[in-house]
């Protein structure tokens, strides 16, 4: 279905809900720059630089983004503290200078709510055909490069409650299919996960939280027949993010954030035939900084931006050097939030 | 105390199970070796009579197993006084009960009695590359092979048996006016196609008696054409360094065109059967190929199973010659 058809269902799917409450849109366009679009480790730099078919249809490593989206909120009130709320949304990234990442990604979440701090909530996320770069896949080729793409679907579950004046708890459980495009499915991940997040409200300050993701990916297209790509790649996940919000007491700006997400990730491969994964783990450090400021009741623009590292802890330095990789990027939101009330 | 409605936890469960997503399908095919036929040498080709392998074993001469029960019936490593060198080549004629093998220095064949080898029959030289025989009830068999050596090219002849002894009849003969060597030929209905080396592929028709070639053309390929492999419609090339080619033969008569596929593979050799392409890829193993439509033959995976020279089929299965030996391999499609 054509992106533009999916968007005109979705407002008309949110315009239709009863419920005698309005309905919240926004409108988002953001400008970006990444300094390492295709994520190369310092080695494929120095190999791309002769061999630029490794870089696909791009000239350079860096590339500029432009990323337009779509949100829309509505809430259903059942009785009293109770409620149904409805939201969603849909955004369109293109990468200027990798002509290969262009992708959209959505999402609905549906949340019942019987008090404050208290719901359930089923959260629905899809990246569609994601670019990372060209690889040569071993099964069919000797260095062929072709296009590596992957599709996630993304659900997960999660318990909010209350445990005290000021902090509360979420649990849950959460399923990612990471689907690879031809030819690289032997690469499917399943990945089941369980998260957990503390949230403590600092008065007169803003939040701050801790959460933890642990998972399991299953690489569900390992098949032990000979082929050059009959390598297990499942892997234990663990993810800690820590993100601090000021949005209290703040004279100019609405909103001052950071955030650390640090993924460790153990793959299971001891098989010395696949040195690529076996015996690997990795460090994936995610810093952020961002700052909004609301211009007004429905106009606010935000400033952030990104430092990504990931190292890699193999018995080979050749793949430390290889899956090793640093990455900046900068980001330029602005964000339009109406309101619709047919009522 | 939380409350969650059972009907929630109904709604979003659904809501889950319907809204995940199915993998692409995996065209690949997988291999699974459920044999190996240890030589000693490296593998270099086999035949297969039935369930008796006769195998050219390089370094280790001549073998014959019997691949059902895997066990060594006979071995032969020398003719003669003389050691046989580095055997590549092996057919059984199963008419006259006749055994060929091709090593470094010859072409050469005898009865398969026990006998075999102690007195063989030497034909060509030092230089062959390939050869083709067609048997015949009664005592008779042609030979087809080609050399690298501009002035042999290619060599035929008519051999008859008259008791105790075979011998060549006058039907016998070559023709030296090649421009590069010659170094693979198949033979089709009334084709002959031969793998030039450098200047590509030579399709000709043939009459029998007495023999006489009548070239229809010459297509060039990319890299160097090493072995010919013909079917119904066209002929099969492995090039060096360039992949491999399937050209139907009535491109041979026009402008038609050549289907080039596994443009970066280096291939040695190609076996054709029920619509797989098995390409032999040396140190690579082989590559496997649906040619349903050898138009556009579609890549179904790569294989490490050892340094491969050749491959052939056998019953349902596929005997990839290495030099860890025969592996027989099914192919789960």
């Amino acid at each position: 279905m054509h992106y533009h058809t999916k968007i005109i269902l979705f407002y008309l799917g949110i315009s239709l809900l009863e419920g005698g409450t309005p309905i919240e849109y926004g409108i988002s366009l953001t400008g970006g720059y990444d300094n390492n679009a295709m994520r190369f480790s310092k080695d494929e730099f120095n190999e791309a630089s002769y061999d630029i078919d490794l870089m696909g249809g791009s000239k350079t490593f860096d590339s500029f983004v432009t990323r337009w989206g779509i949100s829309a909120k509505k809430m259903l009130v059942i009785s009293g503290s109770r409620s149904i709320k409805l939201s969603g949304f849909y955004a369109s990234s293109d990468y200027r200078d990798t002509p290969e990442k262009r992708y959209w990604s959505g999402g609905l979440d549906a949340s019942y709510k019987w008090g404050p701090y208290k719901n359930i909530k089923y959260t629905l996320r899809h990246l569609d055909r994601f670019y990372l770069r060209h690889y040569v896949d071993r099964d069919i080729s000797i260095n062929a490069l072709a296009s590596c793409m992957f599709t996630d679907r993304n659900q997960a579950i999660t318990l909010t409650h209350r445990l005290s004046r000021y902090s509360w708890l979420n649990i849950g459980s959460g399923y990612l299919q990471r689907y690879y495009t031809r030819p690289f499915t032997e690469f499917d991940l399943d990945i089941v996960y369980l998260k957990g997040k503390m949230n403590y409200r600092l008065k007169d300050i803003g939040s701050v939280a801790l959460q933890i993701d642990r998972g399991r990916a299953n690489n569900i297209s390992y098949v032990p027949q000979m082929r050059p790509s009959s390598f297990d790649r499942s892997y234990q996940t663990t993810e800690w993010f820590l993100p601090l919000k000021i949005n209290k007491k703040l004279n100019f700006l609405s909103e001052i954030g950071v955030s650390a997400r640090l993924e460790t990730r153990k793959y299971d491969a001891e098989d010395p035939n696949d040195p690529l994964h076996a015996g690997r783990s990795h460090l994936d450090s995610k810093y952020d900084l961002w700052v909004k400021k609301k211009l007004n009741e429905i106009v606010s623009i935000t400033l952030s931006t990104r430092y990504r590292t990931r190292v890699t802890d193999s018995e080979y330095a050749w793949v430390n050097d290889l899956k090793s990789f640093k990455q900046f990027q900068f980001w330029f939101n602005i964000k339009w939030d109406m309101i619709y009330d047919k009522y | 105390m939380i409350n969650i409605r059972i009907q929630t936890i109904l709604i979003f469960t659904s809501l889950a199970l319907l809204s995940c997503i199915q993998p692409d399908k995996d065209s690949l095919w997988s291999t699974i070796i459920e044999k190996t036929i240890d030589t000693n040498g490296f593998a270099r080709d086999v035949h297969m009579r039935g369930d008796t392998a006769f195998i050219a074993a390089g370094q280790s001469g001549l073998q014959i197993w019997n691949l059902g029960s895997a066990t060594l019936i006979d071995q032969y490593e020398s003719y003669g006084n003389s050691d046989l060198e580095d055997v590549s080549r092996v057919y059984f004629d199963q008419y006259n009960s006749l055994i060929f093998i091709m090593d470094q220095s010859k072409i050469m064949f005898d009865e398969y009695d026990s006998t075999l080898f102690d007195l063989p029959t030497p034909i060509g030289d030092s230089h062959n590359e390939d050869f083709v025989v067609f048997p015949e009830i009664g005592g008779t068999f042609f030979i087809f092979h080609v050399d690298r050596d501009l002035t042999d090219g290619f060599l035929w002849a008519e051999y008859e048996y008259a008791d105790p002894v075979w011998f060549p009849s006058s039907n016998a003969g070559r023709i030296i006016s090649w421009p590069s060597p010659l170094k693979g030929l198949a033979i089709y209905n009334e084709y002959i196609a031969f793998a030039g080396d450098q200047l590509g592929v030579y399709l000709y028709t043939y009459t029998a008696a007495p023999f006489s070639l009548d070239l229809i053309s010459r297509i060039d390929t990319e890299g160097n054409a090493e072995k010919v492999h013909m079917t119904d419609g066209g002929v099969f090339v492995s090039c060096d360094d360039a992949g491999a080619y399937y050209i139907p033969i009535e491109s041979f008569s026009g402008d038609g065109p050549s289907y080039r596929f596994a443009e970066d593979l280096t291939v040695d050799h190609i076996a054709v059967k029920d619509e797989i392409a098995s390409l032999s890829l040396g140190a690579k193993g082989i590559a496997l190929y649906d040619i349903s439509d050898p138009t556009q033959p579609e890549e179904r995976g790569i294989f490490p199973i050892g340094y491969t020279y050749r491959t052939v089929f056998w019953k349902d299965r596929l005997l990839v010659c290495t030099r860890e030996g025969i592996q027989v391999v099914k192919i789960e499609r």
